[in-house]
């Protein structure tokens, strides 16, 4: 055989290419943001914690201003946390992902092996979270602050504020592996959520001399003269109400005694229950029947459209809303647009329920692990002591004093013209708790303070009435499933594979019934079906689950 | 005696039926794929409170640049739009250079193993792992946030190395044998014979990988976590997810007037960017018509 030049450089290329299909099969970490050195290395003599999170942002007048950009903008409120958290003995490394890819990193990290001490997981179902605990990924949080605290996170969340969080995070070991964000908003010194109410547009009202309605049929009549006298004044009968038609969180489904989810708690009796065995369930789909024949009700899925339109006579939707008044395009010399909340008795045997935020909520689609790549806990410790502090908490809701508030006889007032004060009060809160890199503690938010905000906006008559409803007796929690404990794997497997089939089934059932589409006449064979798709088996789960958080 | 039937072609081929028919066919196919693009035109040119009722159906209603005027100021677009065309002139360099040199040794039939070779390449081409092993294949070679990403696993393409390997047997042999007389080696056949013949399949590959790798987004979610390499498909996604998030899931007030508000300003911004997306595309688009036509016929084989 001649071994010319060319059989030798042909030999050489061919060897080449198959030992590089070999080069990907290495035994090393496949971890792709493998760091170097130690995970919490010491540096100056402070220790880095290494987090992962989302970068949220919020709009500012016409552009977005994101969390990274405080980081690379000098950000006089990050530099503030920056030097906080020196004076704990730590050091920030962070890996800001874009909020909308988050889960997608979330779910590749877990493929690839998690590589940071601290990660936002809100994007994780529970299932794979307890998965995760049960691979010894995560670290107990509460026998880290037990351990190690110094005394802001021990006391937060043995009797303070954030008790009732740890309680509800906790599993069936008596360990909770994940920090949650908690609101702890105050009326009058006691712990009030915001309200959720049906609102009608009291401007429509007022333009035809038509008082806010009190029963089921002064409102009809009402709704349907806003379409008769052309409130909008478009020449079109066009006036529709925007609710959703697929769940019971309409406002209207409450009055009828109604809770707003599949399943949910009765406050009173402490028993977990569906809206589809209430006594007048029946009668809130006949009148919502009533009002579509009338064509009444929104039906398409425009309502965005409809509300820049001007022609939504009425919403369900938090009481101290501002938001969606200002897209509404108002023709010339129109007075401004305001929806006023308006609670009705519909039934005789019922006191109408507003839905009601928790006065102290653990807001659960917000989680925080301590992964097992942690290897300093006491840093992670004198974090969450930083993060429980009343320093803290003043710095993400307030920012810095004489540059985002000024503080005059005790009270606040925001200071607007600063980008960074308007950046943290446009999000409401600092950029790193918008569902961001830090849990967020929102502890002593004064609903007065909320309400002031919302007659500043021109919405006093709204402001007024949402006020009133901070003390209305008869409510139904807005969010049911933040009353109940973390569920067990067993648990979690049936209401997943349970929740899929009956909540279709249930916002289907449910949209027929009030487009008449199916009759009520079949009513024990829709029961039947739910029972069969496992309602009453929810029902227990959950029950057990709110038996536990007590 | 055989009787013959003869029977008359109302619609035959010419005649006034068939063509207003086809014609009627192909206004409405055109009005179908044009109209969209036209209505976010005038979507974006028009004024931000008529855009958001979406009610403007044939010419602008006012005219407002604003949202160009903000998208222009955007530095993040602008290293999207940067990234995206090193990838595409990056990822057409390669994948030419690749399909060539892949194609052209297949063209020999005196190469040993030739059959078991094109066996061998049809084969990925009909099955792939996935995207998790295409995942952990790209982290466990370091390519997990880095540019290259988009580049090395998008430059090589089977079946357009099948496409020039049919091209270039489409070359007579005796053109090889001839150069071969005078004395030119194998890589002078390939550059000064070969290529210069093959500039119609060469344009071909490189109209569809420009065209791929322009709206391509995937490969980039999966595996840029960071903005700074993101292509300009990632970030226009990020503004039409933005504006589809339901402000009623949030439960918190203050989460859900964020929202809103994010939602409100982004309205007419989805549709300028879309327009300022698709422009490079639409403006070169009628030079290359014809190598697109080209592309769908230099598929066939010829042996």
């Amino acid at each position: 055989m001649k071994f010319n030049r060319k059989t030798i450089l042909a030999s050489i290329l061919s060897v080449l290419m198959v030992a590089s299909s070999f080069t990907a099969c290495s035994s090393g970490s496949t971890n792709p943001t493998a760091s170097t050195g130690s995970s919490t290395a010491s540096s100056e003599g402070l220790t880095t914690i290494r987090i992962m999170g989302p970068d949220p942002t919020t709009s500012v007048g016409n552009t977005e201003v994101a969390f990274s950009d405080w980081l690379t903008n000098g950000s006089k409120m990050y530099e503030r946390l920056t030097s906080d958290l020196a004076k704990y003995g730590i050091k920030l490394d962070l890996n800001l992902i874009p909020y909308d890819q988050y889960a997608t990193v979330c779910q590749t990290q877990l493929a690839t092996g998690l590589d940071c001490d601290l990660m936002a997981v809100g994007p994780l179902d529970t299932l794979t979270l307890l998965n995760l605990v049960d691979q010894g990924k995560v670290q107990p949080i509460n026998q880290i602050i037990d351990k190690y605290s110094t005394g802001s996170a021990k006391k937060f969340y043995t009797n303070g504020a954030g008790a009732f969080s740890m309680k509800l995070n906790s599993l069936k070991d008596g360990n909770a592996y994940w920090l949650t964000t908690i609101t702890v908003a105050d009326y009058n010194g006691k712990p009030t959520g915001m309200s959720m109410t049906f609102q009608i547009r009291q401007d429509w009202l007022d333009k035809l001399g038509l008082p806010m309605p009190k029963s089921l049929d002064e409102l009809y009549n009402t709704l349907l003269a806003f379409q008769k006298q052309d409130a909008n004044g478009d020449g079109a009968p066009d006036e529709v109400i925007s609710v959703p038609l697929d769940s019971f969180g309409s406002d209207i489904a409450q009055w009828f005694g109604l809770g707003a989810d599949t399943t949910y708690v009765v406050d009173e009796t402490g028993k977990v229950t569906s809206p589809w065995y209430q006594p007048h369930v029946k009668e809130y789909i006949q009148f919502m029947q009533k009002l579509n024949k009338a064509g009444l009700l929104e039906t398409s899925t425009q309502k965005s459209q409809k509300t820049a339109e001007n022609k939504i006579s009425a919403v369900a939707n938090w009481s101290g809303e501002t938001w969606v008044e200002p897209a509404i395009n108002l023709p010339a010399g129109a007075k401004p647009a305001e929806f006023v909340p308006v609670i009705i008795k519909a039934v005789a045997d019922q006191e109408p329920l507003i839905r009601m935020q928790r006065g102290s909520q653990n807001n659960d689609s917000q989680k925080y692990i301590v992964t097992n790549e942690a290897k300093n806990p006491e840093a992670i410790a004198k974090l969450v002591d930083y993060l429980c502090s009343d320093e803290f908490n003043m710095l993400s809701q307030w920012g810095i004093k004489d540059l985002t508030y000024k503080e005059e006889n005790g009270v606040r007032t925001k200071i607007s013209g600063n980008p960074d004060g308007d950046a943290m009060f446009s999000a409401a809160v600092a950029l790193w708790s918008s569902d961001g890199i830090f849990p967020r503690y929102e502890v002593g938010r004064s609903r007065s303070e909320e309400l002031k905000a919302v007659t500043a906006a021109g919405l006093a008559a709204k402001a007024k009435v949402a006020e009133q409803t901070l003390t209305y007796a008869h409510t139904t929690p807005q969010n049911p499933a933040s009353d109940f404990a973390v569920p067990t794997k067993d648990e979690v497997t049936r209401i997943n594979s349970i929740t899929t089939d009956l909540s279709t089934y249930s916002s289907e059932l449910l949209t027929k019934l009030i487009l008449e589409q199916k009759s009520l006449n079949d009513w024990d064979s829709y029961l039947s079906d739910m029972n069969r798709l496992g309602l009453n088996e929810l029902i227990s789960i959950n029950q057990a689950r709110y038996d536990r958080s007590k | 005696m055989t009787k013959t039937i003869t029977k008359s072609n109302k619609i035959s081929e010419g005649s006034r039926v068939a063509t207003i028919l086809i014609y009627c066919c192909i206004v409405a196919i055109c009005f179908v794929t044009i109209y969209p693009m036209y209505y976010v035109l005038i979507l974006s040119l028009s004024e931000p409170a008529a855009a958001m009722t979406m009610k403007v159906y044939t010419i602008p209603k006012g005219f407002s640049l604003d949202s160009y005027k903000v998208l222009v100021k955007d530095a993040e677009m602008w290293r999207a739009y940067l990234n995206t065309i090193l990838y595409a002139l990056s990822t057409t360099v390669l994948m030419v250079l690749t399909c060539v040199f892949a194609a052209y040794p297949l063209t020999s039939k005196k190469l040993r193993g030739r059959k078991f070779i094109n066996t061998f390449l049809l084969i990925p081409m009909y099955f792939s792992g996935g995207m998790i092993p295409s995942f952990l294949l790209i982290t466990q070679l370091g390519l997990y946030d880095n540019p290259l990403s988009m580049i090395l696993p998008s430059c090589f393409s089977i079946w357009n190395i099948i496409l020039v390997k049919a091209f270039f047997s489409g070359i007579p042999e005796t053109l090889r044998e001839a150069a071969k007389i005078d004395g030119a080696n194998t890589y002078q056949i390939l550059f000064q014979i070969y290529l210069p013949m093959s500039m119609p399949i060469i344009a071909v590959i490189c109209v569809y990988t420009i065209v791929g790798v322009w709206n391509s987004w995937f490969n980039a979610m999966i595996y840029l976590p960071h903005t700074t390499w993101q292509p300009l498909q990632l970030y226009l996604r990020r503004v039409l997810v933005e504006n589809t998030r339901s402000v009623a899931q949030f439960l918190d007030p203050a989460e859900a007037k964020m929202l809103a508000l994010k939602q409100m300003s982004n309205a007419q911004m989805q549709y300028a960017m879309i327009i300022f997306s698709t422009l490079p595309i639409l403006a070169t688009y009628p030079f290359f018509q014809k190598y697109f036509v080209k592309g769908v016929t230099l598929g066939s084989l010829k042996e």
